[in-house]
């Protein structure tokens, strides 16, 4: 029978359904949930006070817009982790395939389009909010001592941005991949004495070939992403701890 | 005390508000839960990979005479028979050799341990455990269309 969500009970019996779908009804909202975790969960578990501290944790006055780059692009790394995880459902990392497989997601898989898009657009975004937050972080002065650590792990996390970038532009398997891919390889080789070896290691070989697809797809869906989460976890537990920087 | 602010509609503005909160969540959640779960039903529809090939210009495979093509990555054989063209695969369904036609008997001819198929890719006699994969065929402009069946 529906238990008392909003502190209200139903006026009259109804049958069944029309009562369990009231019941649906009732619980989507901010309150039902917190039904849940101040109850059931909280009496066994005891969060409320850690959860309290977190959500209600006052911003300071001084915040403006300008700092929601950060949490913007964060957001935008769940959205392509998301659209990220779906796309792995089809495409299919080999030369004779790849392509052929992102075709098939774009033509043929219901809403592939969407979901190759999405991640398309929120991969192009995230490397303009990344941005736009390094600027802030810059002109606020927000990396300066105790900051420093911060400002390098997000060095890291601007290098790891743009690593998604470089290593997912080859998966399609086009011509405008492959040959930004070929371009993009042979730079590190006008490096002083590590050049061709540099060169060598990003390919997996002379040549662009499928050798490079399948290390720049486990770069782009392992490697990357466990690197990254690192980072990230680092990057936010030191702004927990040191709290957003005053204003200069 | 809860200020009643139904006035001729009869609908609070609270119980108006909760209303329009949880249909736009639900909207929400309905509008992203819907294109992931199509999404993760897979399409009928063959893949890219799997859709037809071109396996000979008509004119090029005179009555009685057949060619060898590939059909995405494996071999294939295509005749022109009584009946037309008719594409089968050329894998021996014994132990994979390749078939060879046999102009002669109108049969397809395994040349490894003599399994027999009619044109159509039936058994005749041999070691053969089923009939050859039989294709889809289409003739259009003079292009003679392959493709798996169903
Ligand atoms: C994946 C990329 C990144 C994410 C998701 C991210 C996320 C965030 C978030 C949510 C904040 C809180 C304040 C704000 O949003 O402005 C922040 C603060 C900060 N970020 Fe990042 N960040 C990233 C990359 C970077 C980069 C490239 C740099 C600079 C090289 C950087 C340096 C900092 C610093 C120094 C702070 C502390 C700022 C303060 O206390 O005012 N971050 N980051
Ligand atoms: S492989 Fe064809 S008859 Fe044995």
């Amino acid at each position: 029978m529906p238990e008392e969500v909003n502190g209200k009970t139903p006026r009259r019996k109804e049958n069944s359904i029309t009562a369990q779908l009231r019941g649906i009804w009732r619980r989507i909202s901010l309150e039902a949930v917190g039904a849940v975790v101040y109850g059931g969960v909280d009496r066994r578990l005891e969060l409320s006070d850690a959860i309290e501290h977190a959500l209600k944790h006052k911003v300071p006055r001084h915040v403006n817009w300008t700092y929601c780059f950060g949490g913007i692009t964060f957001f935008l790394f769940l959205v392509l982790a998301a659209t990220g995880i779906l796309l792995t459902l089809y495409y299919r990392p080999s030369s004779s395939d790849a392509y052929e497989s992102v075709k098939y997601i774009m033509n043929d898989v219901r809403f592939g389009w969407l979901i190759r898009s999405i991640h398309h657009w929120a991969a192009n975004l995230m490397a303009f909010t990344v941005l736009a937050h390094m600027v802030r972080v810059y002109f606020h002065g927000a990396y300066k001592h105790p900051r420093e650590l911060n400002w390098i792990a997000g060095v890291f996390l601007l290098a790891l941005t743009l690593a998604f970038g470089f290593t997912g532009y080859l998966l399609p398997w086009d011509q405008k991949a492959y040959w930004g891919t070929t371009v993009g390889t042979r730079m590190p080789a006008a490096m002083p004495f590590i050049g061709d070896f540099m060169k060598l290691f990003l390919r997996g070989g002379d040549e662009v070939t499928g050798r490079t697809l399948s290390r720049f797809y486990s770069l782009h869906v392992v490697i990357l992403p466990m690197v990254t989460t690192f980072f990230l976890a680092a990057h936010f537990a030191m702004i927990r701890r040191q709290g957003i920087s005053k204003p200069m | 005390m809860e200020q009643d602010t139904r006035k001729s509609t009869g609908v609070r503005r609270r119980t108006f508000l909760d209303t329009l909160l949880r249909g736009w969540v639900l909207a929400g959640v309905a509008g992203m839960a819907y294109p992931v779960a199509k999404y993760l039903t897979p399409p009928h529809a063959p893949e890219a990979a799997e859709k037809e090939v071109e396996a000979a210009a008509a004119d090029q495979v005179k009555p009685g005479e057949a060619v060898k093509f590939e059909f995405h990555g494996t071999p294939a054989l295509l005749m022109n028979v009584k009946t037309g063209f008719v594409a089968v695969s050329a894998v021996c369904t014994h132990l994979g050799c390749i078939v060879d036609w046999d102009a002669g008997k109108s049969q397809v001819v395994c040349p490894c341990h003599n399994a027999i198929f009619d044109y159509n890719g039936n058994i005749v006699s041999g070691p053969a455990p089923l009939p050859l994969e039989r294709f889809e065929v289409d003739v259009r402009d003079n292009k003679v269309m392959v493709r798996r069946k169903g």
